[in-house]
């Protein structure tokens, strides 16, 4: 584990520090509580470390600068910050990649803010890991 | 009384000294018949037979000296015998009548001749009157004259109302208006009255003593003498009694139409004709004028042009009036100026130059007339004020009067001007006024009636090229009028329908509404707007909407009806579209929001189904109940995604692509639903252009959807073949591709439905992927259908605008 140390440390580790690595720190963001249980049960599953949890863009903000993951899975449909405001809030101290579900069609331009993935719910379990792997390509 | 004494001395005969005898027998029987009955008197008796009588009796010697007077005469004229006697009797008769009297009768004794005359004798008051006196020779029995017999009668009375009633007769003949002329038998005037003087331009010394042909033209002039002769030798009447129509010759020898009545009195003298000529110019040339009106306005009524109808009225007014040149102008009212329009006789130059007059308050005799709404008359060019550019320009061409008179419309604007043109100065009188005022309103009548039939022919033309469905009917409700656009909405004939009733086209829809809206038409007489359903010919019901206009008499009573038809059947259709369209987006942004919750539900159903997959062993019993409700929540979600691409407005995301790469990403992605089945899948580009302006994405969902349908529908081998091919979009360059299975092709209510959503032949499917198809190609401006070869296999074209 190479686990980052100190807070708020801007740009770091690049996802391609992490290709080699099985083992993902993820941090997720989603309004409802059964998705978080869902991504608690299943990141494990697939081998990788789920580091913090938040129900709102502002707590994830916040967690991931205090501890920033290899990976953020958010939603975008959340109170008090929405998941694209978080990442853009995100983007301007980290460089982590970011995958976006939403049950939102996919919009339409340029991912943006370190975003490399976007899928429309409902999402399979496997659909979700091969998305986490696209996002750190061998 | 002087009957009586007349006939007593018819019947009395002196005989002998003392005696005479009365005789009765016929005066005209001779005197020295013998008497059947004679009375025989005495001298003493005679006197005092005389003596009673109430005329003047006496009787003369052979000589002609008076004898004998009755007491009658002495009472009479005052004389005594011894003043009467002799010659004295003479001293009363009148001066003025002494030497007639007297000559006559010396003539009268000399031949021994009956003496009748009429004579003033002076009274005893010192008058005179008028007195009838006869006096006849008396024979002795020897045949010789002895004695004269004589009677005087007073007929002052009588001769004083003759007098009166000739000189009043003269009078009247001096003072007729009609030339009164009286000829003898010779055809010599005797006498003609100052009318006729003032007629023919002649002194009556110059007429009287000629023969009555110099006041006739020829073929009269030679001939009179001849139809005089005739009448003496027939006594046929060709003019004596009859007013007959002739022409007169002045002394200037021009010559007029008159109306001659003749008459004819016999006298002693023989036979005296009295001709009353009446000068008929005028009513001659009223008749002519009305003839001329008539002409035009049967060239109005018969349809003739308006150029041709002011060209007749200029014509006939020249040929009532030879000595004027007309011309109509008329105002343009757009151009603002006047127009030439009508003349004959005037010159070409001047027609021209006084084309395109601007009217004013000094322009010219016509353009002034047009400014003002009021006649002009120019008297003589050379005197009266006018713009000199006019005065030169009528002396230029000979003109030396004009009196123009506006036409007015009813409305009482001005349309133009008529106007009358001299050679001489001349001043209107009475009857040149009303010519001219009359020529001017027949110009109107005509200029109205003319435009009113144009407007109407036009009117008749646009009810005949209009599409819409233009019906007279009666108030009745039977067809009278029906146009080619009810022909073609109908499609029933004229012929078909001319007579029958509107309620022919009633459909089972409706009809009732429409007799309420006939009784509001009745009783409001106003134009109605609705909308109805119709039958057609052929029982097809149509939606019309109609504009109803009552028609209605002068009288207020309401004749018909007119109708003006459109077929807004197709129109109906789409509006009912539309109202489907707002529908469906009101459901598409429901289905949105259903979409997106359903994707939230649907992912916690996934979430549980994957974390139940960690758990329950594979091949179980319950694992294959959680396939089952896998596969039902990849149902629900491709109905949910179905459904809302279906009605969610498409927004394209177009760049240059080419055509083969998206309907082959399309079979590359159905890769894993082919599985291992054997597929044969051909392309013929033909090495068309296939790079088009389009949504890749979308595009490629048409081409899957069509690969799925085929994949379905064909058994193995399943032989999928592309060709391309250039075509047009209205004109415009597309490209063509078709696809095609060798499947069983499809079925006729297929090929009619295929595109409606919701219709699927599978037994699975929303039903609306060919729908979704068509719509992502009507956003592209291009069009999926049906292939319409009869080769096996279902065939869809997709044609696609190069630029759209």
């Amino acid at each position: 584990m190479d686990a980052p140390s100190g807070d708020c440390q801007p740009l770091q580790g690049s996802p391609k520090d992490r290709v080699a690595r099985d083992t993902m720190r993820i941090a997720i963001a989603d309004d409802a509580e059964d998705m978080r249980q869902y991504f608690r049960r299943l990141l494990p599953r697939f081998g990788h470390e789920l580091i913090g949890e938040a129900d709102n863009g502002r707590t994830l903000v916040n967690l991931c600068q205090a501890n920033p993951p290899d990976l953020i899975i958010t939603d975008i449909n959340m109170p008090e910050m929405d998941g694209l405001q978080a990442a853009a809030e995100i983007g301007k101290t980290l460089s982590t990649p970011i995958i976006v579900i939403s049950a939102n069609d996919v919009p339409k331009g340029k991912a943006q803010n370190h975003i490399v993935e976007y899928l429309v719910k409902p999402i399979s379990a496997n659909e979700l890991q091969a998305a986490i792997l696209r996002a750190f390509p061998a | 009384m002087g009957l009586v004494s007349r006939h007593l001395s018819d019947f009395v005969r002196f005989d002998g000294e003392t005696t005479m005898r009365i005789v009765d027998q016929d005066p005209s029987g001779a005197a020295d018949r013998p008497a059947s009955r004679a009375l025989f008197l005495t001298v003493p008796d005679f006197a005092q037979l005389a003596d009673v009588l109430p005329s003047m009796v006496w009787t003369c010697d052979a000589n002609g000296r008076a004898e004998y007077f009755n007491a009658r005469w002495y009472e009479v004229t005052g004389q005594t015998p011894e003043e009467a006697k002799g010659w004295g009797w003479s001293e009363i008769i009148h001066p003025d009548d002494r030497t007639r009297v007297m000559t006559a009768w010396e003539q009268a004794v000399k031949l021994a001749q009956t003496f009748e005359f009429e004579v003033r004798y002076r009274m005893a008051d010192g008058t005179y009157r008028w007195h009838q006196a006869r006096t006849m020779p008396m024979q002795n029995n020897g045949g010789q004259i002895d004695h004269w017999f004589g009677i005087g009668t007073d007929i002052d009375q009588s001769h004083a109302s003759e007098e009166a009633s000739a000189a009043m007769t003269q009078a009247i003949v001096e003072a007729a208006v009609d030339p009164i002329i009286t000829i003898d038998e010779r055809g010599i005037v005797e006498s003609c009255n100052p009318a006729t003087e003032r007629l023919f331009g002649y002194a009556a010394r110059e007429v009287v003593g000629q023969n009555v042909m110099i006041l006739m033209p020829e073929p009269y002039h030679s001939e009179h003498d001849g139809y005089l002769a005739e009448y003496l030798r027939t006594g046929q009447r060709k003019i004596i009694g009859i007013d007959r129509e002739v022409v007169g010759r002045r002394k200037d020898g021009t010559t007029f139409p008159m109306e001659l009545a003749v008459s004819e009195v016999r006298s002693r003298g023989g036979r005296t004709f009295t001709g009353i000529v009446r000068d008929i110019t005028n009513r001659k040339r009223l008749e002519n004028e009305l003839r001329g009106q008539a002409k035009v306005l049967e060239r109005v009524a018969h349809g003739d042009s308006l150029p041709n109808v002011l060209q007749t009225l200029v014509a006939v007014a020249e040929e009532t009036r030879p000595e004027m040149l007309g011309l109509v102008l008329l105002l343009d009212e757009q151009a603002g100026c006047l127009q030439h329009k009508a003349s004959i006789r005037l010159p070409e130059f001047f027609c021209e130059a006084i084309d395109g007059l601007v009217p004013g308050p000094d322009v010219g005799c016509c353009g002034t007339a047009a400014f003002t709404a009021k006649r002009v008359i120019v008297e003589d060019f050379r005197t009266q004020i006018l713009n000199a550019n006019y005065r030169e320009m009528a002396e230029r061409a000979g003109l030396r009067a004009c009196w123009s008179e506006p036409i007015l419309s009813t409305a009482g604007g001005v349309l133009g001007t008529f106007a009358m043109y001299f050679r001489k100065p001349r001043t209107p009188d009475e009857n040149d006024l009303a010519f001219i005022s009359n020529s001017a309103q027949l110009a109107s009548l005509a200029i109205e009636r003319i435009q009113a039939d144009e407007s109407l022919r036009q009117m008749a033309s646009i009810v005949d090229s209009t599409n819409e469905a233009i019906i007279l009917e009666s108030s009745d409700g039977i067809i009278e009028s029906w146009n080619r656009g009810a022909e073609r909405i109908y499609g029933f004939s004229a012929a078909e329908t001319i007579g029958k009733p509107i309620a022919m086209l009633d459909s089972d829809v409706d009809s009732d509404k429409q007799d309420v809206i006939v009784e509001r038409l009745r009783r409001t007489k106003q134009i109605e707007r609705l909308e109805a359903i119709r039958l057609t010919k052929f029982g097809r019901r149509i939606h019309v909407s109609l504009s109803v206009s009552p028609v209605v008499d002068s009288a207020g009573n309401l004749t018909h009806f007119v109708t003006v038809q459109n077929d807004i059947t197709e129109l109906k259709a789409a509006q009912s579209k539309l109202i489907q369209g707002a529908r469906l987006a009101a459901i598409g942004e429901m289905l949105s929001a259903t979409a997106h919750e359903s994707r939230n539900a649907l992912q916690r159903i996934q979430v549980s189904l994957d974390l139940l997959g960690f758990d329950i062993k594979e091949g179980s019993e319950s694992r294959l109940d959680l396939d089952r409700i896998a596969r039902a929540k990849n149902d629900l979600l491709k109905l949910f995604e179905d459904q809302r691409s279906y009605v969610a407005p498409i927004q394209l995301d177009c760049s240059r692509c080419d055509l083969s790469e998206t309907w082959r990403q399309a079979w590359k992605n159905l890769e894993a639903s082919r599985g291992d089945r054997q597929t044969d899948f051909a392309e013929v580009t033909n090495g068309i252009n296939l790079t088009c302006n389009i949504d890749a994405f979308r595009i490629e969902h048409v081409f899957r959807n069509l690969f799925e349908n085929a994949l379905a529908a064909c058994s193995i081998p399943v032989a999928i073949e592309i060709h391309c091919s250039n075509t047009d979009i209205d004109g415009a360059p597309a490209v063509c591709v078709s696809v095609r299975d060798n499947g069983p092709g499809l079925t006729v209510e297929q090929k009619e439905r295929i595109f409606e959503a919701f219709y699927t032949t599978k037994t699975k499917g929303t039903g609306l992927g060919m729908a979704i198809a068509q719509r992502t190609m009507e956003a592209h401006r291009g069009t999926i259908s049906v292939g319409t070869s009869d080769r096996a296999g279902a065939e869809f074209l997709i044609v696609l605008p190069y630029s759209q």
